[in-house]
């Protein structure tokens, strides 16, 4: 089996999204993300993606939405004291409850 | 001042709480003009539920049941946004917003499977505006509802355990894991994942079975074995799988090998959809039940999900506790 090396090009200003993505993978799982990416990309061109695969990516989605949301937290946290006070709320519990309910509730009006 | 109002419309019951005081009546809506001597009823009867909605007396509740002979649990009480709803809404917030509450924002709840766009807006335009109640023997309530805030149904049993009365989080070991929560319902069962206080849609889901299914079952062997016709009075059939009794010219009968054969059949249908989304459960900190059918169900369900536990108190209120505890966390004062 032979394997075929390919070079592409992306843009850190336009493609940011996708170069921090990249970078947060670990080692050797980039080449593993792009050729899911193609085939999913090659599926949906061709109108054969599968409910399979449309339930795969939103699960992966579902993940990537979660880590994003996890380092906004802590950068967020990062500056503030952490000081937890007797019977206080975790602050990394609270912050999460409240983007959660800000999801729910964004639309209320 | 605005009032939070947490509203649950099922198809069994409608339950509703705001921080003075909570209701819950069956989810039945009947016509009011189909009753006969409808003035004389009323005025024996002060505490008959009859709203005037879209031009048209409804009888809403027992007192559906008891005088409005088409009456029924319709299916239209399930469809959001219809008059049905409307009824058992009006029913509810007149009971329990104050008459000079003149904003209320409500917390309420869409099944999984209906947790759309589409629902969403058909549910907040039912909802959302100013309201005038108008009610056989009382003055007219008005109010306006100036945020409908949804959420998907079983989760507010999530906040009810995770939340104190103030809206501030109490419970850090459910809050901090990756919990499964099952909300039994009449009608359907909702299944929510939730990791770290966080919503994953891909892990949650809703079925067209409940209590009703198997309710409708026993009432079928118990008119077969015993004569008893209680295919319409599912209430009563209810009670009657509680107590695994029924009473037969004066007699009680147990009745428990009529009712365990279904509700073994009804939890496998509810634990096999929930091995399809969360498998075995072993990265799940706990398995909650909630709901009204929670507490039949739960001996079944701890079978396959040794971890399973059932919500404290009433599992009819949970959600609805929930939705008040979540809106009173980001609209209290």
């Amino acid at each position: 089996m032979s394997k075929r090396r390919e070079i592409y090009v992306l843009d850190e200003e336009q493609d940011g999204d996708l170069c921090a993505y990249l970078d947060s993978l670990p080692k050797g799982a980039k080449s593993a993300a792009v050729r899911e990416g193609l085939r999913l990309l090659v599926a949906h061109q061709q109108g054969t993606t599968a409910s399979r695969d449309v339930e795969t990516l939103k699960a992966a989605i579902d993940d990537l939405r979660g880590e994003l949301l996890d380092a906004i937290e802590q950068a967020t946290l990062a500056n503030r004291p952490t000081i937890k006070e007797p019977g206080a709320e975790d602050p990394i519990l609270a912050a999460r409850l409240d983007a959660q309910l800000n999801n729910f509730f964004g639309e209320g009006q | 001042m605005t009032e939070v109002l947490a509203l649950d419309i099922g198809y069994g019951w409608t339950k509703g709480m705001t921080r003075r005081g909570q209701m819950i009546v069956p989810s039945l809506v009947g016509p009011a003009e189909a009753i006969r001597y409808e003035s004389d009823l009323i005025a024996a009867n002060g505490h008959g539920l009859s709203v005037n909605v879209g031009g048209r007396w409804r009888f809403v509740g027992e007192y559906a049941s008891l005088q409005s002979a088409s009456a029924s649990q319709t299916l239209d009480v399930t469809r959001t946004g219809s008059i049905e709803q409307k009824a058992l809404f009006y029913a509810v917030a007149s009971d329990l917003v104050r008459t000079n509450d003149t904003e209320v924002a409500i917390v309420t709840g869409l099944p999984v499977a209906d947790f759309d766009d589409r629902n969403k807006d058909a549910l907040r335009k039912m909802l959302m505006g100013k309201h005038e109640v108008n009610r056989h023997g009382k003055r007219a309530r008005r109010f306006d509802v100036t945020g409908v805030y949804i959420v998907p149904q079983a989760i507010g049993s999530l906040f009810a355990l995770v939340l104190d009365r103030r809206g501030q989080l109490a419970d850090g070991d459910l809050a901090s894991g990756r919990v499964g929560i099952v909300d039994v319902g009449t009608l359907t069962t909702n299944y929510i994942l939730v990791d770290r206080l966080r919503y994953v849609e891909t892990g949650s889901d809703s079925i067209t079975t409940g209590m009703a299914e198997m309710l409708g079952k026993v009432a079928k062997d118990l008119k077969r074995e015993y004569g008893l016709d209680w295919s319409l009075q599912l209430s009563k059939v209810d009670q009657a799988v509680r107590d695994r009794s029924v009473e037969i010219k004066g007699v009680p009968v147990n009745i428990a090998h009529l009712v365990n054969p279904h509700l073994d059949a009804l939890a496998d249908t509810i634990v096999s959809r929930a091995r399809t989304l969360w498998g075995a459960g072993v990265d799940l900190r706990a398995v909650v039940l909630t709901g009204g059918g929670s507490l039949e169900l739960a001996p079944y369900v701890r079978t396959a999900y040794t971890h399973a536990r059932t919500v404290g108190g009433d599992p009819q209120m949970a959600n609805v506790i929930g939705y008040l505890r979540a809106g009173l966390r980001r609209f209290g004062e």
